[in-house]
């Protein structure tokens, strides 16, 4: 809680929300079946790429001459892009001059990234209530944690204590979340019994394993069905009855869910209870929220 | 309806300590979560909360020097709390950067000049009181502060429960429109205080202790400097908040961490059941501190603190926590009392009450600071070692007062003798 930097912070989490929004908006659409949409959001986020890289990694470029109808192929330099529509793969070479072409071609359509607008629903994440499985209210989110792959992994929940005397803080795991979070003025359900929640581990972002709670959510409240990964399992049977419930109903999905969100970490079955974000992901050792590129 | 209040300085005294006493229990801790709940960042919030503690330590001294100069220590009091309502008005409607960041240097300007005014005045009342009886002259400055200690103790636990339903129940917000109001009649009960100021150039704190005007004369920066018990209590105190301040953060995170549904209702209690208990307990620390002396009573309620740091190491189950903190309200009451107690003891000769009052101020912000700084680095690695540590720190702080400090008060035989200069 030392004197942060004015100039520092305000912009980081401003850009944090910004690309949270933008790859939430275009992992959202791109599974829309419109060729356009897709290649023009892919694009989008390779423009960005694109600027950054301008004679290299010809997938890039190549992905902007995928929707530049507009560039004229004649007019440039036989080494130039011409359209290709559907494969943005298909490596295609550039010549020197091509930076600056692209450059003034893209002020046209677009090496720079370019903003889009969509109409779509979506909401904040930062500052919006937390329930748990059981409509218990546990407090807010305050942080966001992404990985190095750019996934988003984990949001940080603020949990209160009585005027504001023993707040902690844990990390939720993306998958244990509700699905629709759109409107920001509704809260954010947690799929996970409060009290599970509220004795996960403590957030601390200073340190290089971060633990976040995680695990098999439980279908939308009814309040008593049980999560399966308790951090504590002093009552779980390998299989506990809690469990096997919704295992069962919601056979294929959890099953993915689990194996998905145990990973490495999970040596026996049924029993992993917190991730915890080390070797396998950050082979060199900064905290995973910490991922800069 | 503005009927002439009843001057009675007795109840005013009260009155001003119940309900002024406490409005550090809205600005503490509780800013943070108004502040997330208002869309701020954390680092926002963290520079927020640095700028009030920096205010706060920056001017104990300079406040205290200047309520030591102005006469009108009532007015002072009165400024202070029209600061502190406003301040709380600015957090609730205006939760923006600028007018937080000034809401927290208001508040901590007023804080630091309102507590040592408030000692001043009980001064000015006790002298006065004395100079009417003054067959009744001993021990009253004690009794009189710890009977301050008990209402501040009972307004302090009353406001922090409406405080904490009001924010449960309505809003964050609520809770400082709640704390404004609660303080306005702190005001009234200001006005109630008889307006006997005490002369500049005779020593208010001599007075109060029942020597006669001729004993005290002689105001001097110098004396007080030289004052040995003066450094040695100001490192009693920055070690008693060093140990006292990050307990109840650390377990309550603990009781947060495995008390689940009732967490809050632990925390409240952990919070309001000292808070019960010292004000039970003060009027007697006060007489005693007269009777027997300031030094054993000292030893005896400050050596709760170690035993509190090391039976919270030894316990997880959060339903213990409550009892174990029960010795907090020993501790911080004997504290509460003994503050101004001994400061007053401390300035009797040197007069400059109020700076001495702003210069423990200080120390007890600076403890209170490195405590939780010191114990979040040792909780991050093992809970059981802070918790330890912290007793550790309260120890130092008895060993202090054993081997350092003498005792401050004047004995009766010594007061008889109106030559003879009183011994510390």
């Amino acid at each position: 809680m030392g004197v942060a930097d004015f100039t520092l912070t305000m912009p980081r989490p401003a850009v944090l929300c910004l690309v949270l929004a933008l790859t939430v908006t275009t992992s959202a659409h791109a599974s829309a079946n419109d060729v356009d949409s897709s290649s023009g959001t892919g694009n989008s986020n390779a423009e960005t790429t694109g600027v950054i890289h301008p004679t290299v990694s010809p997938p890039g470029q190549n992905q902007d001459s995928a929707i530049t109808p507009v560039l004229p192929p004649p007019a440039m330099e036989p080494g130039q892009d011409t359209p290709t529509g559907d494969s943005p793969e298909q490596p295609i070479p550039l010549t020197v001059r091509s930076g600056t072409g692209i450059s003034s071609a893209g002020s046209k359509d677009g090496d720079q990234p370019r903003t889009e607008t969509i109409s779509a629903p979506s909401g904040g994440l930062l500052d919006r209530k937390v329930l748990g499985a059981d409509h218990a209210s546990l407090g807010r989110v305050v942080d966001v944690l992404a990985g190095p792959d750019g996934k988003v992994r984990a949001v940080v929940v603020d949990i209160g204590g009585f005027l504001g005397v023993g707040n902690r803080r844990v990390a939720i795991a993306w998958s244990l979340l509700a699905p629709d979070q759109t409107d920001s003025g509704r809260p954010i359900t947690v799929l996970a019994p409060s009290g599970v929640i509220r004795s996960a581990p403590e957030y601390n972002n200073n340190s290089p394993t971060i633990q976040i709670l995680s695990g098999p959510h439980v279908t939308q409240p009814p309040a008593d069905e049980g999560n399966s990964k308790r951090p504590d399992d002093e009552n779980a049977q390998p299989d506990s009855p809690a469990i096997a419930v919704p295992l069962t109903r919601t056979a294929a999905p959890s099953d993915s869910v689990e194996q998905t969100s145990s990973g490495p970490g999970s040596p026996q079955k049924g029993s992993p209870q917190k991730e915890e974000a080390t070797p396998r992901d950050i082979p060199a050792g900064p905290p995973a929220s910490d991922h800069g590129r | 309806m503005l009927r002439k209040l009843p001057v009675n300085s007795a109840w005013g005294l009260d009155g001003v300590s119940f309900f002024v006493a406490n409005l550090q229990a809205a600005f503490g801790p509780f800013v943070a979560v108004y502040l997330t709940g208002e869309h701020w960042t954390q680092g926002e919030i963290g520079v927020a909360l640095s700028i009030g503690s920096i205010t706060a330590m920056a001017s104990q001294v300079p406040a205290g020097a200047v309520v030591d100069a102005l006469r009108n220590k009532r007015m002072v009091a009165e400024l202070s709390i029209v600061a502190i309502i406003l301040s709380c008005l600015i957090m609730a409607l205006m939760p923006q950067r600028l007018p937080v960041a000034i809401a927290e240097v208001l508040h901590g300007l007023a804080s630091c000049t309102l507590n040592p005014a408030i000692s001043a005045l009980t001064l000015a009342v006790v002298a006065t009181y004395i100079a009417r009886n003054p067959d009744r002259a001993t021990g009253a400055l004690g009794a009189r502060f710890g009977r301050n200690a008990s209402f501040a103790a009972i307004g302090n636990a009353i406001s922090a429960g409406l405080m904490g339903a009001a924010g449960y129940w309505s809003s964050a917000r609520a809770t400082f429109f709640l704390g404004a109001l609660m303080a306005a009649p702190g005001l009234l009960a200001l006005r109630m205080i008889e307006p006997a100021g005490t002369p500049l150039d005779e020593n208010a704190s001599a007075l109060a202790e029942g020597e006669t005007p001729q004993q005290a004369r002689g105001a001097s920066l110098l004396k007080l400097l030289r004052e040995p018990g003066l450094f040695a209590f100001a490192l009693c105190v920055v070690f008693f908040h060093l140990s006292s301040a990050a307990m109840l953060p650390l377990a309550a995170g603990q009781v947060t961490k495995d008390a689940g549904r009732f967490a809050e209702i632990v925390i409240a209690a952990c919070i309001l059941a000292p808070q019960m208990l010292g004000a039970v307990l003060s009027p007697w620390i006060g007489r005693w501190a007269e009777t027997i002396g300031r030094r054993p009573v000292m030893l005896v309620c400050f050596a709760a603190l170690p035993l509190r740091g090391i039976l919270l190491s030894l316990t997880s189950d959060p339903w213990l926590v409550v009892p174990i903190q029960m010795l907090d309200g020993i501790s911080s009451a004997a504290f509460g009392v003994m503050l101004p107690l001994v400061a007053a003891d401390l300035t009797r000769r040197s007069g400059h009450f109020n700076l001495c009052m702003g210069v423990l101020g200080l120390a007890m912000g600076l403890g209170a600071s490195f405590s939780t700084t010191l114990a979040g680095l040792v909780a991050d690695t093992s809970l059981r070692d802070a918790f330890l540590l912290l007793a550790a720190a309260g120890g130092v702080c008895v060993l202090l007062v054993a081997f350092l400090m003498g005792e401050t008060r004047i004995s009766a035989s010594t007061k008889k003798s109106a030559t003879a200069p009183p011994e510390t």
